[in-house]
C-alpha cells in the first residue's frame, strides 16, 4: 500500500511537471520569436511566397497570422489554444500543425525506439561481459575503445555507415523515408552514438553490483557464477541503467536532430530546425512541445521503473 | 539515494601509465589551443583562397593536407577553424564555469528558496540536450559565433552549478568551516579558502569533459549549417561541405574529422584522469 502511494505521488509529480514543461516551452518559444531580429511577418511572407515580395504582401501575411495585434493578446490566444490542444495552423503552409508534427514524430520515434533498443541490448551484453572481467585486458580495451567512439561526432558515424552500406555495397537506401529499410542505417547510427556512454554505465553497474556482499555470499554458498549473475545480480544492475534514461533521452534527441538532417528524414528534428529558421511559431512550438513532453514522459517512466526495480528507493521526487 | 554506503566506487583506482595524461591529454589540447590563438597570424595561405586547378588535390608539398572541392588549402582552413571549433568550446566552458560557480556557491551558502530555484531551474535545463539549445538560439539570433556561445553557456552552467552546490554544501557543513564562519570571515573568504580547494579537481574534470562535448556540439551545429556564414571555415561545416566526395577523396573529410577527434579525445583523457583520481565524482555531478 505504501509502495502504491509512493508511485501515485511520483505519477502526479510527473503529470504536473509535464504541464509545467508544456507551458514553459510555449512561453519560451513565444518570447524567443518575439525577440528575434527582423520582421517576423517578413520572414513568414518570404518562406511562403519566395524572395521577391512587396510590402503589401508582408502586411497581408501580418494580418492573416494575427501578428498585427497586441503582443499580450497574441500570447494569451496562443496559451489558450495550446492548452485546449489546438496547436493552430502553420504560418508558412497554412495547414494544421498537429498532423504534420505527429507524422514526423512517428518517423522519429520509430528510429529512436529501434536505435535505443539496439543500444540497450548491446550495452547489457557488453556491460556483463566486460564488468565481470574488471581491470583485466578486455575491460581496459573496452574503456579505451569507448573513449574513442564517444569522441566521434554522430554525423561521422552516419557518413561512414552510408559510405559503406549505401554507396559501396548498395544494400540499403542512403536517404529519405519512403523506401523499405530506410530506418536501418539511422537506427544503427543512433545506437552507435549512444553505445559508448550507455555501455560504460552498464559496465560500472555490473562492477558495483558484484562488489556488494551477496555475490561473495553466493560464492561461499557454492552457487555458480551464471546463477549469481542472472538470478541475483541482474535486477540491481538494471537500476543505474534505468536511472540513466534521463540523460539518455537528451543524448538521443541531440543525435536525432543530426540524423534527421544527415539521412534527410522528415523527423521532428528537421521540422524543428526548418520552422525555427522560417520563424513559423506554431510549428516550432508544436515540435518543441512534443519533444519536451516526451523528455518528461521518459523521465517519469524511468523514475517509476527504478522504484519498481528497487523498492528501497521510494522517495518521491516531484520533479523530473 | 538511500542505498547502503559503499566502501568505494567501481574498482580500484586505475593506475595510469606515467606521463600518459601529459602526452595524450594536455599536450595535444595545448598545441591546438595555441594554434587557435596564434594560427591566423602564422598562415601563409588565405584559407578562403580558391585555386580551382588544385581542387581535390591529395596531400602534397604545396598542400600539406590536400585541397578541398574548391581548391582551398585544407590545412589553412583547419587552422582558421580552430578558433571557432576549439576556441568557442573553451570560452563557453569558462563562461558556464564562472556562472555555475557563482550560482552554485550562493545557493549552497544561502540554502532555502534560493537553492530550490537554482536547482529546479538546473534540472529543467539539464533535461534538454545542449545541441537543441544551440540550434534554437542560433536559429533565432540568425546564427553566428555569439549565438553558439550563448546557447552553450545557457545550457551548461547548470551542470557546474549543481556540482558546486553539492561539494560546497558538504564543505560548509564541516566543523572548520563552521568555525571560520563563527569567527566572522566573509562568504568570499570562506569560498576562497575552504570551498575552492575542495572543488577544484571536480571542476577540472567536468570542465575538461565539457570542452570535449562542446567540440562535438559545435561541429554538429556547423554540420547542420547553422553555425557560420559559408566562406568561413569550421571543422563541422568542412565535413558537411565535402562528405559527398568521401569515397573519391577521403582526405577532405578525414582531416577535419581527425582534428575533432584529437580535441575531444584529449579533453576526455584529462577529464577521466581527474575523475579517476577523485573517486565518486559521477555521483555528485
Amino acid at each position: 500500500m505504501r509502495r502504491l502511494r509512493g508511485l501515485g505521488a511520483v505519477l502526479i509529480g510527473h503529470v504536473l511537471a509535464a504541464a509545467g514543461v508544456a507551458v514553459a516551452v510555449a512561453t519560451l518559444a513565444f518570447v524567443a520569436v518575439q525577440m528575434a531580429p527582423g520582421d517576423v511577418a517578413f520572414r513568414i511572407a518570404e518562406a511562403r511566397y519566395g524572395e521577391r515580395i512587396s510590402l503589401q504582401t508582408v502586411d497581408q501575411a501580418r494580418a492573416a497570422t494575427g501578428m498585427d495585434q497586441n503582443v499580450m493578446v497574441q500570447y494569451l490566444r496562443w496559451v489558450e489554444s495550446s492548452l485546449t490542444g489546438q496547436l493552430g495552423r502553420s504560418m508558412v503552409s497554412g495547414r494544421p500543425v498537429m498532423p504534420d508534427v505527429w507524422r514526423s514524430f512517428q518517423t522519429t520515434s520509430g528510429v529512436a525506439v529501434t536505435g535505443v533498443g539496439l543500444a540497450l541490448f548491446m550495452s547489457l551484453i557488453i556491460g556483463f561481459a566486460v564488468g565481470m572481467q574488471q581491470d583485466r585486458i578486455l575491460d581496459r580495451a573496452f574503456l579505451f575503445a569507448s573513449a574513442i567512439l564517444s569522441s566521434v561526432p554522430s554525423f561521422l558515424i552516419g557518413i561512414a555507415l552510408i559510405t559503406l552500406f549505401a554507396i559501396t555495397l548498395r544494400w540499403l537506401p542512403a536517404a529519405g523515408n519512403n523506401r523499405p529499410g530506410y530506418a536501418i542505417l539511422p537506427s544503427c547510427t543512433l545506437a552507435l552514438a549512444l553505445l559508448p556512454d550507455l555501455s560504460r554505465v552498464a559496465r560500472n553497474a555490473v562492477v558495483r553490483t558484484l562488489q556488494d556482499f551477496y555475490p561473495t555470499y553466493g560464492r561461499i554458498k557454492g552457487q555458480s557464477w551464471p546463477r549469481i549473475v542472472f538470478r541475483h545480480a541482474f535486477r540491481p544492475t538494471l537500476v543505474p541503467i534505468v536511472a540513466y534514461f534521463g540523460p539518455l533521452v537528451a543524448h538521443t534527441i541531440g543525435g536525432l536532430v543530426v540524423i534527421d538532417v544527415l539521412f534527410n528524414l522528415d523527423g521532428v528534428g528537421t521540422r524543428l530546425i526548418d520552422s525555427v529558421l522560417a520563424a513559423d511559431i506554431p510549428m516550432a512550438m508544436g515540435a518543441g512541445l512534443l519533444i519536451g513532453v516526451s523528455v518528461v514522459a521518459v523521465n517519469g517512466i524511468s523514475d517509476i521503473m527504478v522504484q519498481l526495480l528497487d523498492p528501497r528507493l521510494s522517495t518521491a521526487r516531484l520533479w523530473p | 539515494m538511500t542505498q547502503p554506503m559503499r566502501a568505494s566506487s567501481p574498482g580500484r583506482v586505475r593506475r595510469w601509465p606515467p606521463g600518459f595524461v601529459s602526452v595524450f591529454g594536455f599536450l595535444p589540447l595545448a598545441i591546438t589551443l595555441l594554434v587557435a590563438l596564434f594560427g591566423p597570424w602564422l598562415l601563409t595561405t588565405n584559407p578562403n583562397r580558391q585555386d580551382l586547378a588544385a581542387a581535390y588535390a591529395p596531400p602534397s608539398a604545396a598542400y600539406v593536407l590536400g585541397a578541398d572541392d574548391l581548391g582551398r588549402s585544407i590545412a589553412a582552413r583547419l587552422v582558421a577553424g580552430a578558433r571557432i571549433s576549439l576556441g568557442i568550446a573553451v570560452v563557453g566552458v569558462l563562461a558556464s564555469l564562472a556562472t555555475g560557480l557563482l550560482l552554485g556557491f550562493i545557493s549552497a551558502f544561502h540554502g532555502g528558496w534560493v537553492r530550490q530555484v537554482v536547482m529546479r531551474l538546473s534540472d529543467v535545463i539539464l533535461a534538454c540536450p545542449s545541441l537543441l539549445f544551440v540550434i534554437l538560439v542560433s536559429g533565432l539570433l540568425g546564427g553566428g559565433i555569439g549565438a553558439i556561445l550563448f546557447g552553450l553557456w545557457m545550457s551548461q552552467w547548470p551542470g557546474f552549478a549543481r556540482l558546486t552546490a553539492a561539494v560546497a554544501s558538504k564543505e560548509l557543513a564541516a566543523d572548520h568551516v563552521e568555525a571560520s564562519r563563527l569567527l566572522g570571515f566573509r562568504p568570499g573568504y570562506i569560498f576562497r579558502a575552504h570551498v575552492m580547494p575542495a572543488i577544484m579537481p571536480y571542476l577540472t574534470s567536468l570542465g575538461a569533459l565539457t570542452v570535449g562535448a562542446n567540440v562535438l556540439t559545435i561541429s554538429s551545429v556547423g554540420f547542420l549549417g547553422l553555425g557560420l556564414r559559408p566562406p568561413d571555415a569550421e571543422w563541422g561545416s568542412m565535413i558537411a561541405g565535402t562528405m559527398t566526395y568521401f569515397r573519391t577523396s577521403p582526405h577532405m573529410v578525414l582531416a577535419p574529422a581527425g582534428a575533432i577527434l584529437i580535441c575531444t579525445l584529449s579533453a576526455t583523457v584529462i577529464g577521466e584522469y581527474y575523475s579517476a583520481r577523485h573517486q565518486g565524482i559521477e555521483e555528485i555531478a
